[in-house]
């Protein structure tokens, strides 16, 4: 009854079973609760397991059922097995349009909340809803980023109709008149709904729930517990995320860090800088002064950016990150902890590559109190900068060092442009490497403009491959960039693709490690036909039985 | 269910010894008899071995009454001595009047059990009672130990003393009975055992229950209606509703103590009884008011005013069989919009809710 249009690990679906659909999570229809007819007996949640086991034997066949809607019939399952989820398997059922979930008011403070809509969500086609009753406005977002798809105002009701006033983040017991307390307690939750598909829609859905969930134990529990199917976020939002808590915890940062740590090194250098709080860093003041001083010593160096919450950046992967954290000048025990793993991470595959490394510290004093210990581990470490990195007597500093180094190397004049170019290249294989695990482009690639156009030549004539996107900073393929990049991120489909939708008809089968916006390579008989970009993930397109699954942007001529 | 037989197993371990010579209680009071006259009902709870079917079945999953039971051995002559323990006890109101009176002898489960009654001590009460004449005798038990040769016997000694035998109907619906209670009878053991009461001119009161465990306080009250008009149809002399308390050592208190279970509320009651009287209005429905407005038992929202108020109008309406008191107090404000709207919110929850 739904089709995915947005993920921010929640989503937001189009409804698709009658005419003038509107957008999910939101509040389920009225003829469809009237609609459903649960079994008699139901299984409270602390039932011990013979007795669910025994309740069940007659309720089986009575979990699932029909709603006639004027223009078509729902297909429901009423999930109830009380705390015994391992016998959720044997009751989920393929074909449904609909789960609701029974007991919904103890589910939500039990640890088996998470397990119980994830392993929903795991099992049923993206296009099966999740409907979960009586939630609270507190509660919503929280639901919403573990998959559920609809709510109902009954909390709205009952609460007022012991005298609770909502708000967004509690309630509050008043003497007021009821019918005003129940018609302001709907109104809150409309309004949380209005604000996670909104939250959804701008990729912030994770504050939504973390300012929801933060003063209440049993949800915060959950969210901790929860750990969400990072091929739900995009590879790179485009739009800048906002870490306020858990640093090392967000998906997106886990996301970036399950990729980073392949990355290798250009040369035996090393520049750590501070970030920025413009991004990419390199628009930024501070970078553009280390970026000058950098650049008239001549050594090809490789700049990491030390930076909470993604640990370490190369400037290579700069553009795919975009963030906004509260700078204190403080770094928490996770931070540091986190801060030296990642750097660790990234010095150690270096010295592998290299042997010996020199890293150039060009630091604030406060980021290289908690850094000193794993530089040295790994080479000489030279600091440059002596309080604020960007005076003139630091990035002076800083540029002599490199001078010096560049001496001791006997780099001539002649051979720096050629290894700026060599350099270059190194990111833009990075970059793809990060992406698409694999690198596709060729050493004699041609990039252009300032939004960067990637060509090849080919009888005389060029053809672009790729270019990147600005937002995003990750490449957008052209067909022929698919071509070079081969059996990545594919899709495989069982007809000669146009430019536009694909839907599951056309659909055979897909790589499962698909992320949501990646950009895929669809391939026909072996061949790759064209490229786009993913709506659902992998594993979602292969469960999916309707809507669009990837939009082809360019095929074969 | 093992469960349940585990469970009880578990529990009997903390029963208390007594003296087997004396019953485990007995008292006098004001009571409405079979025929719908105000008289007086000498209730005795004999001290027995207890139910054998919570022995050997674990039992009905809201019922604890096997722990007022003996963990000793009881012979016929401790029952005896029981049973005369309380008829001296209440003698002089006996010889006073005993047209007026009513004798209840209960135990923790089945008078006509052999196990738990043996047949001399059996003998020697229902002679003894017939011998004094008094207006009615009522035994509880289950189906299973009514038989002709019981009954038979009990009307040859009783003579022309009324008698009336309670079963444990709980609910006409097997679904729940069989699932949701344990109880392990059908609805054909109970049609049977009606007719065979009749043909001794044996009056029948059935026992129900109202809301057992895993169904929502809508469904009990809709079974609750239906069970007691089913009933009376049937020729239950009268039905007896018991709004489930809940007791030690059961199943429901396991549910009850995790808030996944909530004793019915008084305005459910209420409701059932203002519906099944109306349409029944010459027969007799009682309801036991034992545990009502204790946490335990039957409530409305905890600490209302109105559950003392409710527990009286209950009272009165067995007694005098008049339903106006009920009527107003179904139409007192109070807090009955916040149990309609927990009907509602507890519908949407889909399983039944605790005390929230």
């Amino acid at each position: 009854m739904l089709e995915p249009v947005h993920y921010d690990i929640g989503r937001m679906c189009k409804e698709s079973y009658r005419k003038e659909g509107s957008y999910t999570p939101k509040i389920i229809d009225r003829d469809i609760v009237k609609g459903i007819k649960p079994p008699l007996l139901k299984i409270p949640f602390d039932s011990p397991r013979e007795v669910a086991e025994h309740l069940l034997s007659i309720n089986r066949d009575k979990l699932q059922g029909t709603v006639e809607l004027e223009d078509c019939t729902i297909r429901y399952l009423l999930v109830n097995v009380g705390k015994h989820l391992d016998i959720l398997d044997s009751i989920l059922k393929d074909n449904l349009d609909l789960v609701i979930v029974g007991d919904a008011r103890r589910l939500i403070k039990r640890k088996e909340l998470v397990q119980l809509i994830q392993g929903i969500r795991a099992s049923i086609s993206p296009n099966t809803a999740i409907y979960f009753p009586t939630a609270l406005p507190w509660e919503i977002p929280l639901l919403i980023y573990l998959g559920v798809d609809y709510f109902d105002y009954s909390s709205a009701y009952y609460y007022g109709s012991l005298g609770y006033y909502f708000t967004k983040n509690r309630m509050i017991p008043t003497g007021g008149d009821r019918e005003e307390i129940v018609k302001h307690n709907i109104e809150v939750i409309s309004q949380v709904l209005m604000e996670a598909r909104y939250c959804i829609r701008e990729g912030m859905l994770r504050n939504l729930v973390e300012e929801t969930s933060v003063s209440d134990p049993y949800l915060r529990a959950n969210y901790r517990r929860y750990e969400p199917d990072l091929r739900n976020i995009p590879l790179s939002k485009g739009k800048r995320i906002i870490v306020t808590i858990d640093e090392t915890e967000v998906p997106e940062v886990k996301k970036y860090i399950e990729r980073a740590r392949n990355y290798e090194l250009f040369t035996d250098t090393v520049v750590l800088l501070p970030c920025s709080s413009r991004k990419p860093y390199s628009q930024s003041k501070s970078h553009s002064y280390f970026i000058k001083a950098i650049t008239s010593a001549g050594l090809p160096v490789e700049e990491v950016i030390i930076t909470s919450p993604y640990g370490v950046v190369p400037r290579a992967l700069e553009g795919v990150v975009n963030y906004d954290i509260p700078v204190t000048g403080r770094w928490s025990l996770e931070e540091i902890e986190f801060i030296n793993r990642e750097l660790d991470n990234l010095l150690r595959r270096g010295r592998e590559k290299f042997q010996h490394l020199k890293i150039v510290a060009h630091l604030p004093d406060h980021y290289l109190e908690i850094l000193r210990d794993t530089c040295e581990r790994y080479g000489d470490l030279i600091v440059t900068s002596k309080g604020d990195p960007t005076s003139p007597e630091s990035l002076k500093t800083l540029k002599n060092t490199l001078l010096a180094l560049k001496e001791k190397y006997n780099i001539r004049e002649r051979e720096v442009r050629n290894l700026r170019r060599m350099e270059e290249l190194h990111h833009y294989r990075e970059l793809s490497k990060f992406q698409f695990r694999k690198n596709f482009i060729p050493d004699d690639v041609i990039v252009k403009g300032d939004v960067k156009k990637f060509f090849i030549k080919r009888d005389n004539r060029l053809i672009q491959i790729c270019s990147i996107n600005p937002e995003t900073g990750l490449y957008i393929l052209t067909y022929e960039g698919g071509k070079l990049l081969g059996k990545v991120n594919w899709i495989e489909v069982n007809f000669e693709v146009k430019k536009g939708s694909l839907f599951p008809p056309g659909f055979v089968d897909c790589d499962e490690s698909i992320s949501v916006r990646d950009e895929v390579v669809v391939i026909y008989e072996n061949e790759v036909v064209g490229v786009g970009r993913a709506i659902l993930s992998g594993s979602e397109m292969k469960r999916a039985e309707k809507g669009k699954l990837v939009n082809i942007r360019h095929i074969k001529k | 269910m093992e469960f349940l037989k585990e469970l009880r197993r578990r529990h009997l371990g903390r029963r208390r010894d007594r003296d087997p010579n004396f019953p485990v209680s007995s008292w006098i009071g004001e009571d409405i008899l079979s025929k719908g006259r105000v008289g007086r009902s000498i209730t005795v709870i004999l001290n027995t071995p207890g139910c054998r079917w919570a022995y050997e079945h674990g039992g009905c999953t809201m019922c604890g009454y096997l722990m007022d039971s003996s963990p000793g051995r009881i012979t016929a002559e401790h029952i005896i001595n029981q049973f005369n323990y309380a008829i001296e006890k209440y003698y002089r109101e006996i010889e006073e009047n005993p047209k007026d009176i009513c004798i209840k002898i209960f135990t923790s489960g089945s008078f006509l059990d052999e196990r738990e009654v043996p047949e001399e001590a059996r003998r020697y009460i229902l002679k003894k009672m017939g011998e004094l004449d008094i207006e009615e005798v009522v035994i509880e038990s289950r189906p299973e130990y009514i038989r002709e040769d019981t009954l038979e016997e009990a009307r040859e000694y009783l003579g022309s003393v009324n008698m009336e035998i309670g079963v444990g109907v709980e609910t006409f619906n097997e679904e729940i009975r069989h699932y949701s209670i344990n109880k392990g009878i059908s609805n054909r053991d109970i049609v049977d055992t009606l007719e065979l009461a009749r043909k001794y001119s044996i009056g029948m009161k059935a026992y129900l229950l109202i809301k057992p465990l895993f169904i929502t306080e809508r469904d009990a009250i809709e079974d609750s209606i239906y069970s007691g008009n089913r009933c009376l149809e049937l020729g239950f002399n009268r039905i007896s509703y018991c709004p489930a308390t809940v007791h030690r050592g059961t199943l429901m208190e396991i549910l009850w103590k995790r808030g996944q279970y909530r004793p019915p509320f008084l305005w459910s009651v209420l409701k059932i009884l203002y519906q099944v009287k109306r349409r029944n209005p010459d027969a007799i429905v009682i309801c036991d008011t034992s545990g009502i407005s204790s946490k335990r038992g039957a409530h409305n929202l905890l600490r209302c005013k109105c559950n003392e108020k409710i527990k009286k109008i209950i009272k009165n309406f067995t007694l005098t069989q008049d339903l106006s008191g009920i009527k107003r107090a179904l139409e007192m404000e109070c807090c009955k919009d916040q149990w309609e709207s927990f009907l509602e919110f507890e519908e949407r929850n889909i399983v039944p809710l605790g005390d929230i």
